[in-house]
């Protein structure tokens, strides 16, 4: 592994895998739709 | 069952999404792709096209499925005109045709665990076992009986209570097994050879249109976009699910699974085989497009520490978790639009059990007719994504973004994407048939491209899809009849 792949490497899971994170992060603390329902409030 | 039984959570609709977005492609289909493009650099235009192709369908499909709250038939119907209903059943027909040879592949993906778990794999030349079920048209019918019967049992028991529950379990666990599989394989001697193959960068290679066509078609069809399934879905999503947000989810998780999976691969066939011949392994389709699955992974982990009682099954039981989550979303497209025609539930999860048990009959028992329908439904999606991408033109740019996608709290999009939608993708399709076409006529089959009888030809694509549509626009007046009938 050189130099390069590692940066790269890091680019493309940092993107796809960062993303996907930051978007459990979002659901999980009910910030990926401010002033929502809670989901126990909705039957 | 009532109708208007919806997800219970945000979390349901977007693991829902994700199983059916994840399936056996991910894991079998993506690391052949990254290998027979050269390797890492076909990673920019497959990242290009989830955000200039897979996401904009998405979220396209996804509002028309919660503005409408019905099937792909009624959506269609209700949003683009009722001369267009005919266009939302035959996108609900292509993926239930999908559904019925991708039961069978469901079926072998549970038959190898089961024989992995007992040891039947083992000691073995895994050519033979693949023979052996391939052959065996007992078994196919069987396994292709057990997987459908799974995924039924999950439908029958609704939205909320079966879908939701199962995929809770199914998406967690999926991802959980792929970490490990991904940890162990790069942890081999000599894995560092193949995530420097998966992670080389050549700029010079972007300039090849072969690498963006790759990344164009294996971004189209992993994540389901165009296909009527995340439709059907968001048809039970709540009021405030915001599905631009979900639809950016369920894009990045499918990719997320997609690289999970070659990395467990790739490092994993460059540890135990030279380079030279791991490249010829990984870029094989093998029988079925499924060579390097059940014939070559059987034989690696059979070959590293824990491989033969843990990892060799866990590898077979992601694969199943993934067929199932998949193939519950197709079973759930075909009996929302029959409910929406006024059956109940449980007589439309019958109707559509019995329909694709019979009509993947066929695939179960020829390879030859798998294939053909492989091919012909496969292609067909972009059909599908077509008139999803019309359905967005008929309504404008402006009331699609205002009225259907940025209604909810949180993540909207801008005037860009009315640009996306309208002219982005429908270029984009164009340009990736065309590529099909000339494949199919000028590289693999000049003499018989035409000839509707010969399984991976145009014509047979061609011939089937005319006369699906043909038979629905034919239908039109009757579809939408019973649409009124259900409402």
């Amino acid at each position: 592994m050189t130099t390069a792949n590692i940066v790269y490497m890091v680019v493309v899971l940092g993107l796809v895998w960062g993303g996907f994170a930051y978007c459990l992060f979002l659901l999980a603390t009910n910030r990926d739709t401010p002033n929502s329902e809670t989901d126990e409030q909705t039957p | 069952m009532q109708q208007n039984d919806r997800f219970s959570t945000r979390w349901g609709l977007i693991l829902a999404a994700l199983g059916m977005a994840i399936g056996t492609g991910n894991i079998w289909r993506f690391p052949r792709i990254v290998a027979n493009s050269g390797g890492g650099t076909f990673l920019v235009p497959w990242l290009i096209f989830l955000a200039t192709w897979s996401v904009p369908l998405l979220i396209v499909e996804s509002a028309m499925g919660k503005t409408a709250r019905r099937g792909t038939v009624g959506a269609f119907r209700e949003l683009v005109g009722a001369r267009s209903t005919w266009r939302g059943a035959f996108v609900g027909f292509c993926a239930m045709a999908i559904g019925f040879y991708y039961s069978v592949v469901a079926g072998w993906c549970i038959k190898y665990f089961l024989m992995s778990l007992s040891g039947d794999l083992l000691n073995r030349p895994a050519q033979e076992v693949w023979e052996g079920l391939a052959s065996g048209r007992g078994q196919q019918v069987l396994f292709h009986f057990v997987a459908l019967s799974l995924a039924t049992f999950v439908i029958v028991r609704g939205v909320s209570g079966g879908i939701e529950k199962v995929n809770r379990v199914l998406i967690p666990a999926l991802f959980a097994i792929l970490v490990m599989a991904a940890i162990r394989a790069v942890t081999l001697p000599g894995a560092t050879e193949g995530l420097a193959f998966l992670f080389t960068f050549r700029a010079a290679e972007l300039a090849d249109y072969e690498i963006w066509l790759a990344g164009l078609s294996q971004s189209a069809w992993s994540t389901g976009a165009g296909a009527g399934l995340i439709l059907t879905y968001a048809a039970y999503a709540r009021r405030d699910q915001n599905i631009v947000f979900s639809s950016v989810m369920t894009g990045l998780g499918n990719n997320a699974a997609s690289l999970l999976a070659a990395i467990a691969v790739i490092p994993t066939v460059f540890s135990l085989m030279p380079t030279e011949e791991a490249l010829a392994t990984i870029s094989t389709p093998g029988p079925a497009s499924t060579g390097m699955t059940f014939i070559t992974m059987p034989e690696l982990l059979q070959r590293i520490a824990g491989g033969p009682t843990f990892f060799l099954p866990l590898f077979f039981l992601a694969i199943s978790f993934a067929a199932i989550s998949s193939m519950i979303a197709v079973l759930e497209l075909g009996v929302r639009n029959f409910v929406d025609f006024g059956m109940s539930r449980r007589r439309a999860v019958g109707i559509v059990f019995v329909s694709t048990f019979l009509l993947g009959l066929p695939s179960a028992l020829s390879s030859s007719f798998f294939s053909n329908q492989d091919w012909v439904w496969g292609l067909g999606l972009s059909i599908s994504g077509f008139f999803i991408a019309t359905a967005a033109r008929r309504i404008g740019a402006r009331r699609l973004i205002d009225e259907w996608i940025n209604t909810a709290p949180g993540w909207k999009v801008g005037p860009v994407f009315g640009f996306v939608v309208l002219w982005l993708i429908p270029i984009q399709l164009f340009v990736l048939l065309g590529w099909w076409l000339y494949q199919s006529i000028v590289a693999a089959d000049p003499d018989g491209w035409w000839n509707p009888f010969r399984p991976n030809s145009f014509g047979t694509a061609v011939f089937q899809w005319g006369v699906a549509l043909i038979i629905f626009f034919l239908l039109n007046a009757k579809l939408n009849r019973l649409q009124e009938s259900g409402q």
